[in-house]
Order: structure tokens, then sequence, then C-alpha cells
């Protein structure tokens, strides 16, 4: 029997009311698994944020995810406009928005994104090309 | 996983006619129909009473004890819920209520709410003295306990380290009783008036305390009829003595026991489904920095319970003017926290929902439901006996079902069928 789960969803950009179907989906499958709740808690943090970024900054994407009895895999492909400057964007607290954005008085966009991925994963990498994309894909060990 | 999981809301197979109304209206997905039956899975039940409220056929009800408990001791105390007051019309005096129990055949009454006043005072302190560790989440629902420990288990740190009022209301009577009476403890009754199930459950089967002191649990709506032709000759001229004031009889409304923490850092929400709103958003951390949460799963607080009488929201206004004329507080704590008012034991995470042995097999049935689900039409109709599709699948991965319980797929299967056998049809 195949041993892997496979998840893929489709998020559409601005579509601020589905921020977190994606997290709570994959959340609700890691529940009823034998995984460490603290375990589930960096997992459904780090895809909510990727899932937050793809809604506001990124025009919408993809996000894949795979579960192995190791190890939970994510991969995030938007189309957003790619980002000039990773090692910047990384940095806690960077955030591209403007100081009057609207979307700030809804507390999006503190800038936690990305830092705050890389801090609940125990893998992680970004590529990027501008005007194209961005894909990030981590990794959560599940043991 | 050494829970027994005992609940209290039971099934009259009966009266039950396999309608389905219930299945979705249980927040933990318990309950199946089977074989035209309701079967509630007991690890999951938490008490709430929502079948109770929705059963057309009134086939769900709650075990507790019967009036005539009281027969069985040979000295009894009354311990009646602050929700009890808000049952009466124009009620304007506590003891009419606390006289008319004795005049009824209690021996000797101690009001929920005087301990809940010193439960307030408790809780005061401990987040003073704690708060880097807030949010903290009420203890007083059961039910609220009992779903935090089988789904939120990141939350189980941030419950309030009492028990319900009612466990020091108990305690206090037995000292209390064993004094006036002189009697050895067996030959006592404590006796409490119940609005809810879920405290009946909490009674037999405490979590966090290893056991109760309350001997036996009666439903208000049971000692409801009884105990007005007593109130009406005890009313010109009650005893006095009720011992509690406007915090500990203000428990009985939602958003009572953060009134009583005299601070405006709190979140109350009540009814079982804001609950789990309020505990899937405390858990993803979407909360700031709040002191307390208070957490009923009934609407309006305990007087929603299912073992009331009166309509939650008129018994909320009623118990809001029955508090106004209270002195805001009559119990004070003495130098030590009470013994017994403190779990004894942490509480632990149930994994109830959690299937397979380990990892690998919990993916391969994962992935089983999964593939199951994409099958069923997801139309969640419940004519399966199942909530939803995907219980449905769940159900089949873990062995309780097949895959033919689903209709519009049988329906689907033979019709194909009837097409291949007479295909010009
Ligand atoms: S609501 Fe549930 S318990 Fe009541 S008759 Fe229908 S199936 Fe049976
Ligand atoms: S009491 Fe509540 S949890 Fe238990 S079966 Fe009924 S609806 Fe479900």
């Amino acid at each position: 029997m195949e041993k892997n789960i496979k998840l893929s969803y489709i998020v559409s950009p601005n579509d601020f009311l589905s921020a977190g179907a994606v997290s709570e989906d994959v959340k609700a499958h890691l529940e009823e698994m034998e995984i460490d709740s603290e375990i589930i808690r960096k997992a459904t943090l780090a895809i909510y944020e990727s899932e937050l970024n793809m809604i506001i900054h990124a025009n919408g994407g993809i996000i894949d995810i795979e579960i192995t009895p190791d190890s939970l895999n994510v991969e995030a492909a938007d189309n957003g406009p790619g980002i000039p400057d990773i090692e910047q964007a990384m940095e806690p607290g960077f955030t591209t928005l403007k100081p009057n954005s609207d979307m700030k008085a809804k507390g999006i966009g503190k800038g936690r994104g990305l830092s705050n991925i890389r801090k609940c994963t125990d893998f992680f990498d970004i590529e990027t090309e501008l005007g194209c994309g961005t894909t990030i894909r981590f990794g959560i060990d599940l043991k | 996983m050494g829970a027994e999981f005992y609940h209290s809301v039971h099934l009259d197979v009966e009266l039950c006619k396999g309608c389905i109304n219930c299945i979705k209206r249980c927040p933990t997905q318990a309950i199946r129909v089977q074989h035209g039956k309701a079967k509630i899975i007991k690890e999951y039940c938490i008490d709430c009473g929502e079948c109770i409220r929705i059963c057309p056929h009134h086939a769900k009800s709650a075990t507790y004890d019967s009036i005539d408990i009281l027969k069985k001791y040979e000295y009894t105390v009354a311990l009646p819920a602050p929700s009890l007051y808000a049952q009466f019309n124009n009620l304007d005096d506590i003891d009419i209520v606390l006289s008319a129990l004795k005049s009824f055949g209690f021996d000797d009454t101690y009001e929920v709410s005087a301990a809940a006043e010193m439960v307030s005072e408790m809780s005061r302190n401990y987040i003073k003295k704690h708060r880097e560790d807030a949010p903290f989440i009420s203890t007083a629902c059961p039910t609220v306990v009992r779903l935090i420990r089988v789904r939120f288990p990141n939350l189980l740190d941030h419950l309030l380290p009492f028990a319900a009022p009612v466990e020091l209301a108990a305690q206090i009577a037995v000292k209390n009783a064993m004094e006036k009476s002189g009697l050895p403890r067996e030959k006592i009754g404590i006796i409490f008036i119940s609005p809810c199930p879920a405290k009946v459950t909490a009674c037999k089967d405490p979590i966090g305390n290893t056991y109760s002191e309350v001997d036996g649990v009666i439903a208000i709506k049971d000692i409801y009829p009884l105990l007005l032709p007593h109130m009406k000759s005890v009313a010109s001229d009650p005893e006095k003595c009720s011992v509690s004031g406007r915090i500990g009889v203000g428990w009985g409304n939602s958003g009572g026991e953060s009134a009583g923490l005299l601070t405006d850092n709190y979140l109350a929400a009540d009814g079982i489904e804001n609950v789990i709103r309020v505990l899937e958003d405390l858990e993803d951390q979407k909360f700031g920095d709040l002191e307390f949460i208070e957490l009923g799963a009934c609407n309006g607080g305990c007087v929603g319970g299912v073992l009331c009488v009166e309509n939650p929201y008129v018994a909320q206004s009623k118990l809001k003017k029955l508090c106004k004329y209270l002195p805001i507080s009559r119990n004070h704590l003495g130098d030590e926290v009470p013994q017994g008012a403190l779990f004894e034991t942490e509480i632990e995470y149930e994994p109830v929902y959690k299937i397979g042995k380990n990892l690998a097999e919990s993916l391969a049935l994962m992935a089983r439901i999964d593939e199951l689900c994409k099958k069923f039409p997801g139309l969640d109709c419940g004519s399966c006996g199942a909530p939803t599709c995907r219980a449905l699948a769940e159900d089949i991965a873990r062995g309780f079902a097949r895959e033919g319980d689903c209709i519009p797929l049988l329906k689907e299967s033979i019709l194909s069928l009837s097409e291949t056998i007479s295909p010009n049809q």
C-alpha cells in the first residue's frame, strides 16, 4: 500500500476569508495521526504563514503537501512578483507592505512570515525569480 | 489511556427511531446510527447535552439520581447550584429556596455559590502570581474540560488547577455535617442539585481528582416542582441561611466567573459551538494578551443547562436581578488554600481521535480515508448513520463500517448494475 499522503491546494489571491483553510485541513489530518501536538502546532503555523503570504503578497498559488512516515514536506509555489533581496526578506520584521496599507490595520503582514516559517521548520529552502514567482519548500520531522 | 470514559448522557433504544437528527448536532461526532438505532461512542462523548436538546423523540436523556436517594442517608445536605435560583419567578430572597429545601426534607444546605466565591479568590491570587503563563482557562464547566482533554492537548497547561466549586462545597458540607450531626461519614448524604449531565459525570467520574465527596446528584428539573409548595409555605418567614453574595451567585450566568476576577482582560464564551471556535483560535495563538478565558458549553452559562426548566435567557435575567441586592462577596479564604479545591492530579491528554498505533500505520489508514473520501459524493447527508462522509471513511478505516453503508454510492452501483443486466431500459 502507498504509505505517503499527498494533498494539494489552490490558494486564491486576496481571499482573506479562506486564509487558514489549508492549514486547518492539514492540521485535521495530523491530529488524527500519532504525531506529537507540538509538532502539529509548528506545522500548522508554518503552513498558515505561507498561505497568508500567498494571499497577501503573491497573487495566490499552489500548496503541495506530502506526509511520509518521517516528515511533512511542503512546497508552496506562488504567482507573485518574486523577492529582490531574500536576505532582507528573511529578517524578522521585514515587510513589503506600505506603512499606511489597510492590511496592516488588520494585523496582517507584520513581516514575521518567512522568518517565522524558518523558525518552525527543520528544513527550509527558497527559490525566487523576479517577475515569475517564489517557491518555498520546507519540511518538519515527524519523529 | 487510563481513563474510563464514563458519560451520563445515554440512549433509550426503545424510543429511538433512527431519524439521524442527533448525529449532526453532536460537536464531537460521537453519535452513529447503525441498524436503525443511535449509538454513542463513549470515548468521544463530552456530555454537552446537545443530543438531548435536539432529539424529537426524547430518546436521549441523562442518568442521575432520583429524589429517593435522600432515604439512603440519615443526614442529608443539599448543595444547590446557583442556576437553581434562576428558575423561579419573582424570587427576591435566596433564603426562601434554602428554607424550602429543608422543609422538603434536607437536614441542611450549603450553597455552591459560597464555595464559588472562594474559588474566585483563589483564581485571582493564582492569576496574579502566574501572569506570564496566561491566559488561564476556567475549569468550571466539565464539558469544556473534557473537550480540551480529547481535542486540545496544547491547551491543557492553560487550565486553572482548580476543581469546580461544587467539589469544594461538598468538602465543606461534609465537615459541617459531621460536626453538627455527630454521625459517621457514611450516614451523611451530600446531594448536589445540578443544572446539567456534565456535572453528574464530573461527580461520578471526576478528572483531576481521584474521588468526589458528592454522594448523589439530582436534577434541577426534578426538584423544581416539588420545591414550589414548600417555597410558598416558608416565604413569609424563611430561615436566614444564605451565605453567598453577588460574585458567587453570578457564577450561574456566562461571564459571572469572570466578573469575580475583577479584571477586564477576559473573554467569556458560551454555547458549545462558540466554545470550540474560541479553543481553535486559542490553539492557533490568535489571541493577544488575555488573562482569563471563561467557557461554558451551554447557552447563557449554567442557567442554560439541559436539566434546567427555565429558558436560559429568561433565567439569566432573573439571576441578574436577584444578584442586584446582594453584597458583593460573603466568603473569604483563610490563610491557606483549602485542600480539595486544587486538582490532585494533572489532567492528561486522551488521544481518542488518533488512528493507528504508530505513525506508519496512521499514514496508511489516513491515505485510505482520503481515498474513500474522494469516492464518496461529499454530500454529508447522514444516510449512512455517520455525521459526515469523512466520518464514515474514518469508521471504515477503523473497521466499524463498510463502504456499502454509503447510500448514494449504493444507489449508483445498483443503477449501473441494472443497466448492465437490461441495457435497453
Ligand atoms: S435524534 Fe438520534 S436518538 Fe433521537 S430518535 Fe433520532 S436517531 Fe434516535
Ligand atoms: S452529550 Fe453531546 S457529546 Fe455526548 S453524544 Fe450527545 S451531543 Fe454528543
